[in-house]
């Protein structure tokens, strides 16, 4: 996946906003990458671009060596958020619905779905509806909803953003591993520093609106910590910390010198 | 069991009786005193009625054999009024909600067709429908359908936006959002829409009765009124008091049966 020279920007009756600035950026296949930056620096909005939700005003966006022109499932699927899970169905019609979309719900997707709800515990609740579950595992089905369609890429928008801090490290543990089981390219859009480094193998900062790149770092902990939680720990952690921190701590500062205007 | 959580459960129990009767007796206190007062000439009969002359009253048509059609005719226009208005007013709100435009533009003439009274449009109905059951079911109608227009409009486009997000993102197309997500998103706002046309549509069909109907509870009223029969009138009150609430208890059933359902799965 490649973006190439992007920008991007919001029109209003007020105005212009540009939200994103000549970004250069690739993502190559299995790749876990890692977008951090101060709220309101178009994480969000690059995700969006790639999910063909929005089209970069100039330059292009290219997924699977095909320009991006508009929504399309299947070459990348998102996870928001909240779960989304609608209420009124099963949590087998949740994890099937971007099949469903797609017009793509045939034995063997409904199979491949239900091998996938069995292999992370859900198997026992697919009759149940979303009200019925814990937090956790909502997330779980909202994460065997977006790999039923076998993306090419996984979009996560701040997606443990809205749990408790317990459940989020928990949930970070589990959803790290079912992508990296998967070999699914994913891209994390988070203002929470340390998920990023714990989760990615390259993070890139992004500085305040309108949002260009400011740092990109390979994340190399020396360590063979089997999961996020325990890559927490490893020594070089906390310089990496430091690091994207001080990036991201120029930039607001800067910014707040400013009237704030949104 | 823990005796604290038994005595919480008693006490629990006691207050929802003592509530029941309470309102049990203030139904039997209401009708002994109506009773008594024109038993005893502090009441003028003849134009309080009593209940022993409703009853009669009852029991005299149920001999005759009307008591049912009127019943039966009143509360079947009024279903149509309200399934009807419900059904056209979802339609339109669709309508408006898949093109905002349309919405932006209708919306003032939405606002004064909301505030005019619906029966100053009666005598239109009369001259160009007739004076059968179709002009009183278009009352109804028009009563209940614009501000069903209105709220369920509003209910489709109140719908979460990341969950639209998420379907887009699959490449959704416009109708599969609106029957994957929006209607069935709105079912809530659509069920309390129904509840309100219930009650605008008993409003519609009464006045559309009174206007020109030969059978039904409303026009056993006007009736009543213009032989000076408060009898008549008191009794098709009373029946219209029970058909209204027995109406408005089935619905609330029917949403508690579907919701039963959902929550313990087919």
């Amino acid at each position: 996946m490649t973006l190439n020279n992007v920008s991007l920007n919001y029109l209003a009756e007020s105005g212009e906003t540009p939200a994103l600035e000549n970004i250069d950026m690739q993502v190559t296949k299995g790749e876990f990458l890692g977008i951090v930056g101060p709220s309101g620096c178009g994480k969000s909005t690059m995700l969006s671009m790639v999910a063909g939700l929005l089209l970069p005003t100039t330059g292009t966006v290219t997924v699977c060596g095909e320009k991006v022109t508009g929504p399309e499932g299947g070459k990348s699927a998102y996870m928001l958020q909240e779960d989304c899970l609608l209420d009124w169905r099963t949590i087998e019609g949740n994890a099937t619905l971007g099949l469903e979309i797609m017009g793509r719900l045939t034995r063997e997707t409904r199979q491949l779905t239900n091998a996938l709800l069995k292999e992370y515990g859900l198997e026992s609740f697919k009759h149940l509806y979303p009200r019925q579950l814990s937090g956790g595992m909502r997330q779980r089905v909202a994460l065997v909803r977006t790999l039923a369609t076998e993306p090419a890429i996984c979009l996560l928008d701040e997606p443990f953003s809205a749990l408790d801090y317990t459940s989020r490290l928990t949930l970070q543990d589990d959803v790290w591993a079912i992508l990296r089981r998967a070999r699914v390219t994913c891209i994390l859009v988070t203002h929470d520093i340390p998920e990023a480094i714990a989760m990615c193998d390259r993070i890139i900062v992004l500085t305040k609106r309108p949002g260009r790149i400011k740092l990109e770092l390979s994340v190399d902990l020396n360590t063979d910590a089997p999961n996020p939680m325990k890559k927490r720990q490893a020594p070089d952690f906390r310089s990496y910390f430091s690091r994207i921190w001080e990036e991201m701590d120029l930039s607001v500062e800067r910014s707040s010198a400013l009237p704030q205007q949104t | 069991m823990s005796s604290d959580h038994q005595l919480f459960l008693n006490r629990l129990r006691r207050t929802r009786l003592y509530i029941r009767l309470a309102q049990l007796g203030l139904v039997v206190s209401f009708f002994a005193l109506w009773e008594v007062a024109t038993l005893f000439g502090w009441l003028d009969s003849f134009l309080v009625s009593s209940p022993s002359r409703i009853w009669q009253t009852i029991a005299l048509l149920h001999a005759v054999g009307g008591l049912y059609h009127h019943i039966w005719i009143t509360s079947l226009v009024t279903v149509v009024g309200f399934v009807g208005g419900t059904i056209f007013g979802t339609f339109f709100a669709a309508i408006l909600w898949w093109w905002p435009k349309l919405h932006l533009t209708a919306q003032p003439f939405l606002i004064v067709l909301n505030s005019l009274p619906k029966i100053a449009l009666g005598p239109l109905f009369i001259v160009w429908l007739g004076t059968g059951y179709v002009t009183i079911v278009t009352i109804a109608l028009a009563i209940s359908i614009v501000t069903t227009i209105i709220v369920v409009h509003n209910g489709f486009t109140t719908i979460d936006p990341l969950k639209l997000k998420l379907v887009h993102s699959f490449g959704a197309t416009k109708w599969q959002s609106f029957y994957l997500i929006v209607l069935p998103g709105s079912y809530q706002t659509i069920v309390s829409a129904v509840k309100v046309n219930v009650g605008l549509s008993w409003v519609g069909v009464i006045a559309g009765e009174f206007l020109v109907s030969r059978a039904g509870l409303g026009y056993l009223a006007i009736y009543g009124g213009q032989v000076l029969n408060m009898h008549l009138v008191m009794t098709s009150v009373l029946i219209l008091c029970v058909a209204a609430a027995l109406m408005y208890q089935a619905i609330v059933f029917l949403e508690r049966i579907n919701w039963r359902n959902t929550l313990t799965g087919p």
